[in-house]
């Protein structure tokens, strides 16, 4: 087993984050070991389950009393109002306390919905994330951001709810779809882009970012993970420095509303988006034709699907989350590794960057 | 709300709302000097505004009286009628507010055309074809600029009653401000009359803000808020309290474009309070939320302490989080409009708090008449606002030592063992506060059975209960076998016994599980009957 280890460090929330191949082993000593008397329910989707079932039955066994385990339906639409109420009344009937243990195992939807009903149900239990997906990998399954959508729109509803461990079982990654590797990926270039220029040069290196490009997983995984625990510790609620994580989101978030829930992977959204704000930044930030060039170069190894401008954009544009006093912040690059922030007056800049 | 050094009345509002006339009386009144600012500027310039207007330009008048507020903020003592315009420009208000206290006259446009028309002066707003559609559109435009300030309504009023409202909002009080402190925070509990038109300002609002109430409290006071950006009203009741009206709330918040930066008022009792509350904590993964009780018990009880949530068909409060608000501002004007058996169940909290820590407390109910009859509140503000003060004091100096619910505020559970199973027996035909009345009383009891006080206590209690119109014996329907069962079951989701808080004296609980069963059955079996 080779197992890297990520700490977070956030005082008396810290945890780490365990990756590598063989990582549902500790998974599972931790489970052995899971002693407060408090009931555990672990929570994964359909397609999780039909690929890994007999593992995840047999790591519900670890648990003094055996743990319950709960199975979503796959896809966007389970983070709703009504999965969340399902999924709490299920924990209410196993007999859940508050110190009883949610585990979250399948990709960032499991993740969003089952870190919000363990942050929810009783006020707060604990919860540890097991991210299937390189996108939960890298991306949603550390920082104990949680979430649910709305017609209007994607995680209008959620909370900050840190897990009590991560535990990124590369192994799991073999299985994944290539479109579904893909946008992970697009999280690992863009934590590469803003925060880790060596990280970048590595990722410059790799002919082909595929499943079967012989990407070192491990490592980048690594990378992103240390990176985003770091901007992480020093600002767990997105008062500031978390911002430069939602580089290439604005747009994405519009383009994944507007496409309609699920249509668009998240990566392949968040990649589209941060080539506008990529040519934003040279047309406004100062960033240097040379290194545009880089970025993009790397960019485009991510294959993305045809999207065409659409009026409902700007609409969506102007009702993200992150505005301040009504208006969109955009994160933006002066340099590779070096982030900026600008406030447009008019949202659908980012649109017309990328469509004229 | 005091009016402490002579602070400056400023009356704002458009034209013709009286601001003059109300200002003159207001004056007379308070023994204040009168300012116009417009006659004041005339008398300076030797021609009148709308001369002025002609030869120099508006932006001439504006530098006039940008000029006049840095003037009149340096003085106090004054009633300051403000022309249509000049409490708009925010550097105007900025100055004035320093050292004054701003109120906004309203009318209708009807009525303001009316005056408008009669009272000789020649307003060149008014000379157009359609006035009646060109005052609606204009005080449209106005409508947050106004909307900043507390608004009164001058609309069938003589001069005399509008000033006395005003005197009335400006002596109210004082306020008294509590300060808690909260995990991560400090915030204040503020409570006196006449609170709600100074939401904002009391609790420093900067961003939007959308109300959550009910149908109940929507209607009487949503419009007493000053300008606020969205109401949004739930069904009132319990029933309500699920994640599917969190969600419809949810989604008016976004439909009206609610952001990040905003601040959700809970304007209501217990359940708006919980939900709203548990709405400002997911909401864009939180946003501020100021609570605003409208009922007693929301008032001393639900309103500070963070504890927020919705019910499951399993359970109350299966879903929640915590979440303090940024300020409590507990208006004892809206108890007016409480019916008297919410009082008495609001009341029902008020006795438990003396119980657990305050004999002053428990001595001032036990001198005072706390019966309520519909529509009539026999307190004077004052009185109410001393009580709900001393009330949740006992909460707050409990909750700051556990803000999480660890295990010290359990002694706030004082007679909730037995009172969960008497409302949830009784399918809620018994009120919270009844049933929390019944659980004191066999607390109490149960208390001198396992020789922890004299008999003496339980007769004070019950006096003290029936003085405020509570019950103090269990209906013969809740047998105390079917009671016990009930309590066990309330538990089941704990592994162990039941908890008892139970009493010594006065001001002297403790937390137990070493309880016979049959002390337990014996006491509910002597008040059964």
């Amino acid at each position: 087993m080779d197992i890297d280890i990520v700490h977070v460090e956030l005082g008396e929330r810290s945890y780490s984050i365990h990756i590598g191949s063989g990582a549902w082993d500790f998974l599972e000593e931790y489970l052995r070991g899971w002693n407060s008397g408090g009931k555990v329910m672990m929570v994964t989707d359909e397609r999780v389950y039909s690929l890994y079932g007999h593992r995840i039955e047999s790591l519900a066994r670890a648990p003094v009393s055996s743990a319950t385990v709960a199975v979503v339906p796959e896809g966007e639409e389970s983070k709703s109002f009504h999965h969340l109420e399902d999924l709490c009344r299920k924990m209410a009937h196993a007999g859940l306390d508050r110190s009883s243990l949610v585990v979250a195992l399948g990709g960032g939807v499991v993740g969003d919905l089952a870190g919000l009903a363990a942050s929810v149900y009783l006020r707060g239990v604990s919860v540890i994330q097991v991210p299937t997906t390189l996108l939960s990998m890298v991306d949603s399954s550390t920082g104990g951001k949680t979430g649910i959508n709305l017609p209007e729109g994607k995680n209008q509803v959620g909370s900050f709810h840190q897990p009590q461990a991560v535990y990124a079982d590369t192994d799991v990654l073999g299985t994944l779809e290539p479109r579904d590797w893909f946008s992970g990926m697009a999280e690992v270039v863009k934590i590469s882009l803003t925060l880790d220029p060596e990280l970048f040069a590595y990722l410059e290196t790799v002919e082909d970012l595929g499943p079967e490009g012989g990407v070192d997983t491990r490592s980048i995984v690594e990378a992103a993970c240390r990176r985003k625990a770091e901007v992480i510790s020093i600002d767990e609620k997105e008062a500031g420095p978390r911002l430069v994580l939602n580089f290439g989101h604005t747009l994405a978030h519009a383009l994944e509303s507007s496409t309609g829930l699920g249509e668009i992977r998240h990566g392949e959204a968040v990649a589209i988006g941060m080539r506008a704000a990529l040519t934003l930044s040279k047309q406004i930030c100062g960033l240097d034709e040379g290194q545009y060039k880089r970025a993009l170069a790397v960019l485009e190894k991510i294959p993305v699907p045809d999207i065409r401008y659409d009026r409902s954009l700007e609409q969506f544009l102007s009702r993200d989350k992150k505005r301040v006093g009504g208006r969109v912040r955009y994160v933006l690059l002066e340099d590779i590794g070096r982030c900026t922030y600008m406030i447009p007056d008019d949202p659908g800049i980012l649109a017309r960057a990328l469509w004229g | 709300m005091e009016n402490d050094n002579k602070k400056n009345i400023i009356l704002t509002g458009f034209m013709a709302t009286g601001k003059t006339t109300v200002g003159r009386t207001l004056a007379t009144q308070l023994g204040y000097e009168f300012v116009d600012t417009d006659q004041l500027i005339e008398s300076r310039i030797g021609m009148t505004v709308a001369e002025f207007f002609q030869i120099k330009g508006e932006a001439a008048f504006r530098k006039m009286e940008a000029d006049l507020a840095q003037e009149l903020a340096g003085k106090s003592g004054l009633v300051i009628a403000t022309g249509g315009r000049f409490m708009l420009d925010p550097k105007n208000a900025k100055a004035l507010v320093k050292n004054g206290r701003v109120f906004c006259l309203v009318a209708t446009p009807e009525e303001i055309l009316q005056r408008a028309e009669s009272d000789g002066h020649t307003r060149p707003l008014l000379q157009v074809s359609n006035p009646l559609e060109h005052i609606v559109e204009l005080l449209h435009q106005r409508e947050k600029g106004y909307g900043q300030f507390p608004q009164f309504v001058t609309s069938q009023k003589s001069p005399e009653t509008v000033a006395e409202d005003l005197v009335g909002a400006i002596f109210e009080g004082p306020d008294v401000r509590l300060p808690i402190a909260a995990p991560s925070d400090r915030y204040e509990f503020i409570v006196g009359g006449g609170l709600l038109p100074f939401i904002s300002q009391l609790a420093g609002i900067d961003g939007s803000i959308a109300i959550i109430t009910d149908d109940n409290v929507g209607p009487l006071y949503s419009q007493s808020c000053g300008f606020v950006d969205v109401v949004v009203t739930v069904p009132p009741g319990r029933k309500n309290k699920t994640l599917a009206t969190a969600q419809s709330i949810c989604e008016q918040l976004v439909d009206a474009d609610f952001d990040r930066s905003g601040t959700i008022v809970a304007l209501g009792g217990t359940v708006i309070s919980e939900l709203a509350g548990f709405i400002a904590a997911t909401y864009m993964r939180g946003v501020d939320c100021v609570q605003c009780p409208t009922s007693l018990l929301a008032m001393v009880d639900t309103s500070i302490g963070g504890k927020t949530g919705v019910d499951l068909p399993q359970g109350k409060n299966l879903i929640g989080a915590f979440k303090q608000p940024k300020t409590v501002i507990a208006d004892v004007a809206t108890l007016q409009s409480l019916p008297p058996r919410a009082f008495a169940s609001g009341m029902a909290e008020v006795i438990k708090h003396s119980l657990i820590a305050d004999s002053d407390l428990l001595g001032k109910i036990e001198a005072g008449n706390w019966i309520q009859q519909e529509g009539v509140i026999r307190q004077q503000t004052s009185e109410l606002q001393s009580l709900v003060a001393q009330a949740i004091q006992v909460k707050i100096n409990i909750v700051q030592e556990d803000p999480y619910d660890r295990g010290l505020r359990a002694v706030l559970n004082f007679g909730h063992t037995f009172a969960n199973a008497i409302e949830n027996l009784s399918r809620h035909s018994i009120s919270h506060g009844e049933a929390v009345a019944m659980g004191m009383v066999a607390s109490a009891h149960l208390s001198v059975r396992l020789g922890h006080c004299t008999d003496e206590l339980p007769e004070r209690i019950e006096e003290v209960l029936k003085s405020a119109g509570l019950p103090t014996r269990i209906p013969a329907t809740l047998s105390p076998d079917n009671l016990l069962k009930a309590m066990r079951s309330d538990k089941k989701k704990k592994a162990g016994k039941l908890r008892y808080v139970l009493l010594k004296n006065i001001g002297e609980v403790f937390v137990t599980d070493e309880v016979p069963e049959e002390a337990v059955l014996g006491t509910l079996a002597f008040l059964n009957s």
